[in-house]
């Protein structure tokens, strides 16, 4: 048992401290210039305890011998006005079995120079396609170790690898701003994942070569690449997170069992998928991690918990628990994603559209009543699709609709590929039969 | 103040083999409480400690490096180098800045690390339960935060700067539920300069958040298409935050000749009454969010004017964009905390007083809306999109019925152009933060009531 919990033992009924730290390298290119490197490394603790039956909280990134007393104070001082916790921070566990894959010891060890390579290689292949095209470049690899321990003899350590490359690109023709871009992450380095996102950006600025105007509003078929698509989605995976569920405010509370989606749609959430950003035995308050339909055959079958969200609307908790950082507090969060894929490929999906939209991304999102489905967005890349092929460019175009609505009676198709750019979901394109679409 | 602090940059900048070093050390004393609906979700208290080093290479660019451990700081300054030294930049100039030597503390009426947690938690809770008390609102989300930054700062051109920034954050979220429908409002500000008092006798502003959550319920979605828009300067400055400010920032021209060809100083912007300017000594020790006497380079803030009557006159720097540019630095390089860097942001950012009275700008609008508030905003740069907290349909020159999901979007350069009165009245609207980078800074935004045609609203179509 390390001395802090020790020292916490003495004062609480129950109690956890929660450590982690990063090792992180990143360098970054401004208009295909490299302008430097950074190395960041941090590291803090969390401790949390139950007084009373109160739940307490408190964190720090100084180690020194003043703080540490200071932080136990704090600790103590939260219990004390805290809410009741109404639950036990989790008994020992075997771990599930399996190496997760989650580290990776050849991407820890990248340093500035191979990150630059990285970069350089990406800018040099899109240039040489696209000369005039301004990219802006951000590549880091990190290392983040963690570890708990509670009162109750749960205790684990992990460590985990990842790599990121963020391309941004920024074409400028006189007052025409057109700003996108692509990337990847994932827990190891891979040229393939760094060849495919050069290509998505090669094929983007191909697609946006020529600006087009849209002959058509009103309710067209819209095509989301997998990326885009995030923003049908979103209002999806806002609705089952455990938060929402317990403060009322998820319109499908309630819907446990129900059919809420088209049959076609089902999405999982798998913390112990090998070699993906999100997988680790035990989620960061010690529950173990799982594999588990968050919505089947289109029938709403589970929320994603924390200790707190899973004691407050009586369920289980589903190792979803997850901290923003070390000094923030657990909430309910995702550990990898997936989308189940259809049948027929992108190429077949846009071949099926008469006239319509492709939307690569839009502007703002999540800005608005996302919670209640409802989104309204401005394109920031878009295209129409005129007989199965991309024409061009469209901007001032807006969509809109209700996710819950859209994905229940007008989803089209489901991509039959999958998107392995993030390294925490798998996500296929989306067709939506019939999308309000807003011109000028 | 921490000598220790002082003792530690100033022997860390005497032993740097660096052409340039500056050392950033930071302590940070924080507390938050959070409600939601009934339940006491967050109490908590952190102390964040630690640094962050830079260094420009004999002919290259940057190094950095940041840490928690100030002890780590000799360490720290070899790190930063060899990451400077390990990639081939081009040399990376600064420009000029007289080095400062000021020790700043912060003067608080009431200090808000003194208050005992269980007095934050019960004011706030007050609130939360005024909120509660409205029909048919089931959730809140009720935020009261502070923190106290301590900065330490020094460069080797000789600067030495020690500023304490307390921040107060109040945020009342009340969402009203009806079924599958749900409908959010929310009231509060953030607070530089000010102690615990400024969080006290708030009432009126969790009055407002729930009864604008439920008259929401019962408000039909805005009619999408073109309208005339009045925006109250709450939308207005965040219009003019999203909408122009994000393209005054240099980091995003500076390294681009496109760019620059498009944001040249004397390029029309928009009509003879539209004046705008971002500064961070408005208000001088008074409680504006991005309001400080220096930035995290060590340059004095300015007041910077961006438009003259219509006209582009300026533009916010670092002292890597001002070399690059061949302009001033205007103390706009700004980083959230000792994790990153800083980056060219926006202090307070404001259009400036016209001369329309307010009636005057409804008196002849036949079809539009009164767009008032905000809840978020984003810019591409070339396009801009925000939604606004909630709107009243004009009709015939008149104040109607209330609209819901109402998102304004748009084309910068068309807009800023299409503004047809600008208001005789003024306030500012401080809340929240602006994202840039993977970093979030607390600004400001002000202006008057604007009046803008043509604007694209989304929303249903007919």
């Amino acid at each position: 048992m390390s001395d802090l919990l020790e020292r916490l033992a003495s004062k609480t009924q129950e109690s956890e401290v929660y450590e982690r730290s990063a090792d992180v390298i990143e360098v970054s290119f401004v208009n295909g210039l490299v302008k430097g490197a950074l190395a960041r490394e941090s590291s803090g603790v969390a401790i949390r305890g139950i007084v009373d039956g109160r739940l307490g909280f408190a964190s720090a990134t100084d180690r020194t011998k003043g703080a540490q007393a200071k932080l136990v104070e704090n600790l103590l001082a939260s219990c004390k006005v805290g809410d009741v916790a109404g639950f036990s921070f989790p008994k020992k566990v075997a771990a599930p079995s399996g190496d997760l894959g989650s580290y990776d010891e050849a991407t820890a060890k990248l340093g500035p120079q191979d990150l630059v390579r990285m970069g350089e290689r990406a800018i040099a292949m899109i240039k040489e396609k696209h000369p005039g095209i301004a990219l802006d470049v951000d590549v880091s690899r990190s290392v983040i170790s963690a570890q708990l321990e509670n009162s109750r003899g749960a205790r684990f350590e992990d460590r985990g690898s990842s790599i990121s490359i963020g391309i941004g690109f920024n074409r400028t023709r006189d007052e025409d701003v057109l700003l996108d871009g692509d990337g990847y992450s994932a827990v190891a380095r891979s040229e393939a994942e760094l060849d495919r996102a050069i290509a998505r950006i090669i094929e983007k600025l191909d697609f946006a070569r020529k600006d087009v105007k849209l002959e058509k509003t009103g309710m067209l078929p819209v095509y989301f690449s997998p990326g885009g698509a995030s923003l049908v989605w979103g209002p999806i995976f806002q609705g089952v997170n455990g938060k929402a569920v317990q403060t009322g405010t998820s319109p499908i509370r309630e819907k446990l069992g129900q059919r809420i989606l088209d049959p076609r749609v089902r999405i999982t959430d798998d913390g112990l998928a090998a070699h993906m950003l999100g997988s680790s035995p035990f989620d960061d308050e010690g529950v173990p991690r799982r594999k588990k339909a968050l919505i089947e055959d289109g029938v709403l079958r589970s929320f994603v918990h924390d200790l707190k969200t899973a004691t407050a609307t009586k369920q289980e908790p589903t190792g979803n628990g997850d901290r923003p950082g070390v000094l923030g507090q657990p909430g309910p969060g995702f550990t990898n994603l997936f989308i189940k894929p259809g049948t027929k490929s992108e190429k077949e999906l846009l071949r099926s559209i008469d006239y319509g939209l492709y939307v690569e991304s839009v502007i703002g999102q999540g800005q608005g009543n996302t919670i209640s489905g409802a989104f309204s967005n401005t394109v920031n890349l878009a295209y129409v699709v005129e007989k199965g092929e991309v024409v061009g460019r469209v901007k001032d175009i807006s969509v809109a609709g209700n996710s819950y609505e859209v994905l229940k009676d007008r989803l089209g198709e489901l991509g039959a590929e999958l998107d392995t750019s993030s390294g925490s979901s798998r996500v296929p394109a989306l067709l939506v039969s019939a999308l309000s679409v807003v011109g000028k | 103040m921490d000598q220790d602090a002082r003792n530690r940059v100033e022997k860390a900048l005497r032993e740097s083999k660096a052409r340039y070093t500056e050392i950033r050390l930071e302590e940070t004393l924080a507390s938050r409480v959070l409600f939601r609906g009934k339940n006491l979700d967050a109490v908590t208290e952190t102390i964040d400690r630690g640094g962050i080093v830079r260094v420009l290479a004999p002919e290259g660019g940057w190094g950095t490096a940041t840490f928690n451990d100030w002890d780590n700081l000799a360490r720290k300054v070899e790190e930063a180098l060899a990451c400077a030294r390990a990639v081939p930049a081009d040399k990376v100039l600064l420009a000029e800045v007289a080095p400062a030597k000021v020790e700043q503390g912060a003067k608080l009426r009431e200090d808000f690390r003194k208050v005992p947690l269980a007095k934050k938690v019960d004011t706030l809770r007050a609130y939360n339960e005024i909120m509660l008390a409205e029909p048919e609102v089931k959730s809140t989300a009720a935020v009261y935060a502070d923190m106290l930054q301590t900065v330490y700062y020094g460069n080797s051109n000789g600067a030495w700067i020690v500023e304490e920034r307390p921040l107060i954050d109040l945020s009342l979220s009340a969402q009203a539920v009806r079924g599958e429908d749900v409908q959010s409002a929310n009231e509060g500000f953030t607070i530089a300069n000010e102690g615990f008092e400024c969080a006290l006798g708030q009432e009126d502003l969790a009055r407002q958040a729930a009864s604008l959550a439920h008259a929401l319920l019962d408000a039909k979605p805005v009619q999408a298409g073109v309208y005339t828009v009045i925006a109250d300067p709450r939308l207005a400055g965040v219009f003019v935050h999203e909408a122009f400010g994000h393209l005054s920032e240099a980091d995003f021209a500076f390294e681009n000749e496109d760019v620059q060809k498009m944001m040249r100083m004397g390029r029309k912007f928009g009509p003879a009454h539209l004046s705008i300017a971002d500064s961070g000594v408005e208000q001088p020790g008074g409680n504006l969010p991005g309001t400080h006497r220096f930035d995290d380079e060590g340059t004095p803030m300015k007041r910077t004017q961006l438009v003259k009557e219509g006209v582009l006159v300026g533009r916010l720097h670092s002292r890597e964009t001002a070399a690059k540019l061949k302009e001033d630095p205007t103390g706009s390089a700004r980083a959230q905390d000792f994790r990153h860097p800083p980056l060219v942001r926006m202090r307070n950012t404001f259009i400036e007083p016209g001369k329309t009275k307010l009636e005057d700008m409804f008196s002849d609008v036949k079809n539009g809306l009164y767009a008032c508030k905000s809840v978020g905003g984003q810019t591409c740069l070339g396009n801009f999109s925000f939604s606004s907290g909630y709107a009243h349909v004009i009709r015939n020159g008149k104040k109607a019925e209330l609209v819901r999901d109402v998102i304004l979007s748009g084309n910068i350069f068309e807009t800023l152009s299409n503004v047809s009165a600008v208001g005789d009245d003024f306030s500012w609207y401080n809340k929240g933060r602006c994202g840039k980078g993977g970093q979030s800074m607390p600004v400001g935004m002000g202006s008057p009531h604007i009046r803008i045609e043509n604007v694209v609203v989304g929303g249903k179509s007919s």
